[in-house]
């Protein structure tokens, strides 16, 4: 990975710092553990060649709308009708040596091997490649394909491996952010973040920031984990496929939720799974658990947008902050909160800061929203006299709370 | 619901209930499922659990005989008991059935693992 990667203004010096960027990781490692994933038979890296061209400079007249009709169409047509433009287009063709041209073009996933016309026939063998290359932020001046043409065909140079878009045998990913770029080896076929799920809901969580929540909370042998809103379950069921010495409870009020829980929980322990995970039907706001059994909470509150509303979630933060700190141990609970609505968390976190210190917070993109993880110490105080249940129906004045 | 979620569960919401655990547990159906047993969690979650209310517990469902009535000194060297209190802990599950708060009696139903604790409006 490498930070402060500041592309210039200059579109071509944008390609020759990628093309160049190529030599840069450390691909013996990469490539090791890619082999042990994979138990690819042989060695990848044979020989490494030297980049000695400034950059993969992109063809004037190849530009990828012209391509589509080239490949098939153009064979077929009879020479006498065949204009002459594209009569000359078939002779590069031949040459290229390992041009793949897909003719599907995407914005961000297209990699083409071009051939400059002094660079040598490189002897194709080892693992076929391509390179998928991800960009972030709008300040770019070049594309996607532009900038996974100029890493492929750096790495096509150094290395020889063939380029195959499709069929392909390791997969290289370019990431592109405003300040950094980093090259990652792709060592799963299937994206990760839908395993573990079987019966979907409205709002699932990906399993993997699910993970990294209940890794946030640290948790250690012997404690006890619950999540009030969980929904799926998406979250306690991370937690207990990896933290299993420690027992992990979620509920949901909504019937449905439920039965979603049990169906995922139940096709892992169908399938041999160990889960110390148990589910319940209850209320957020109305916990029914003793006091200070629970060390640590984590949840993904409602966003406001999908389930309940931006009204709902100013009492609903409070109601369920207070019944957390009841059941939480004093001084070395804690809470990982996921939430959008930063209004009413904020607001909320200040009137129950007696009972909840709050910790650092992680801005995180959730499919497009901002949202921010709040981790949250418990403080020593048992309960708060002056903060109590509120109730959602103004009919009577002030329900007192239960403690 | 495992026995040592019961061993946390209580009817408090319930207006004009003072402790409401631990909750009697009817059970109907009963089923084991498979737990890879671990020391240190169970000799670590022993401190936290009520033991009276999992005696009581064990016996609703069955299993009374395999517990001592107070918890012996030294159980972490004890592999037989803990062997024992992590079945009973997390391998017993009840399916079906109902929890019934000890001082409204008000019943919770159980239906397919999973236990309704949620309260009637007048009940809060």
């Amino acid at each position: 990975m490498v930070t402060n990667f500041s592309f210039p203004d200059n579109r071509e010096q944008c390609f020759q710092q990628l093309y160049k960027f190529a030599e840069k990781p450390d691909w013996r490692k990469g490539m090791s553990v890619w082999k042990n994933v994979f138990s690819f038979p042989e060695e990848p890296i044979q020989e490494v060649k030297a980049l000695n061209n400034d950059y993969c400079k992109p063809r004037p007249d190849i530009d990828l709308k012209r391509m589509k009709l080239t490949s098939q169409i153009i064979d077929n047509i009879p020479e006498g009708i065949l204009p002459q433009h594209l009569k000359k287009k078939r002779q590069p063709e031949e040459e290229q040596t390992n041009a793949e041209i897909n003719s599907a073009v995407t914005d961000t996933t297209v990699e083409s091997e071009e051939d400059s016309s002094e660079k040598q026939r490189v002897q194709a063998s080892g693992p076929k490649f391509r390179i998928s290359c991800n960009r972030t932020g709008t300040n770019h001046n070049f594309g996607s394909s532009e900038a996974a043409r100029q890493f492929g065909g750096a790495v096509n140079e150094m290395f020889g491996w063939p380029v195959d878009l499709s069929c392909f045998e390791l997969e290289i990913l370019l990431y592109i952010d405003t300040e950094f770029v980093y090259v990652g080896v792709c060592l799963t076929r299937e994206p990760l973040f839908k395993r573990n799920l079987t019966n979907f809901g409205r709002t699932n969580l990906r399993s993997t920031i699910c993970y990294n929540m209940v890794r946030l909370a640290a948790p250690q042998p012997g404690e006890v984990i619950v999540d009030p809103l969980c929904g799926g379950a998406t979250i306690p069921m991370e937690g207990s496929l990896t933290y299993s010495k420690v027992l992990h409870l979620g509920g949901d009020n909504f019937g449905q939720a439920v039965k979603r829980s049990r169906d995922n929980i139940d096709y892992l322990v169908k399938k041999g799974k160990s889960m110390p995970i148990d589910v319940a039907q209850w209320d957020a706001a109305r916990l029914p658990l003793r006091n200070q059994c629970v060390d640590i909470i984590v949840s993904d509150l409602p966003f406001g947008k999908r389930i309940g509303s931006k009204g709902d979630n100013r009492v609903l933060y409070y109601n369920s902050l207070l019944e957390m700190a009841r059941i939480t141990r004093t001084g070395t609970g804690r809470a990982v909160l996921l939430t959008h609505d930063r209004n009413s968390m904020m607001r909320n976190i200040k009137r129950v800061h007696t009972l909840w210190k709050s910790a650092t917070s992680r801005t995180i993109n959730i499919g497009g929203l901002s949202a921010v993880i709040y981790i949250l110490h418990r403080t020593a105080l048992l309960f708060d006299p002056n903060l109590k249940i509120a109730s959602k129906t103004h009919k009577k004045p002030s329900e007192p709370g239960e403690f | 619901m495992k026995l040592i979620t019961h061993n946390m569960l209580t009817s408090k919401g319930i207006k004009n209930v003072k402790e409401g655990f631990p909750l009697k547990i009817q059970a109907d159906e009963v089923k084991n499922v498979d737990i890879d047993f671990d020391r240190e969690f169970i000799s670590r979650m022993i401190p936290k659990l009520d033991w009276n209310a999992l005696t009581f517990a064990a016996q609703c469902v069955g299993h009374q005989e395999d517990l001592p009535d107070t918890l012996p000194e030294g159980y972490e060297n004890d592999d037989d008991l803990l062997k024992k209190l992590h079945h009973i802990l997390l391998e017993v599950e009840v399916i079906n059935g109902c929890l019934e708060c000890p001082e409204t009696q008000r019943k919770f139903p159980i239906s397919n693992g999973i236990p309704n604790m949620l309260l009637n409006e007048d009940e809060v």
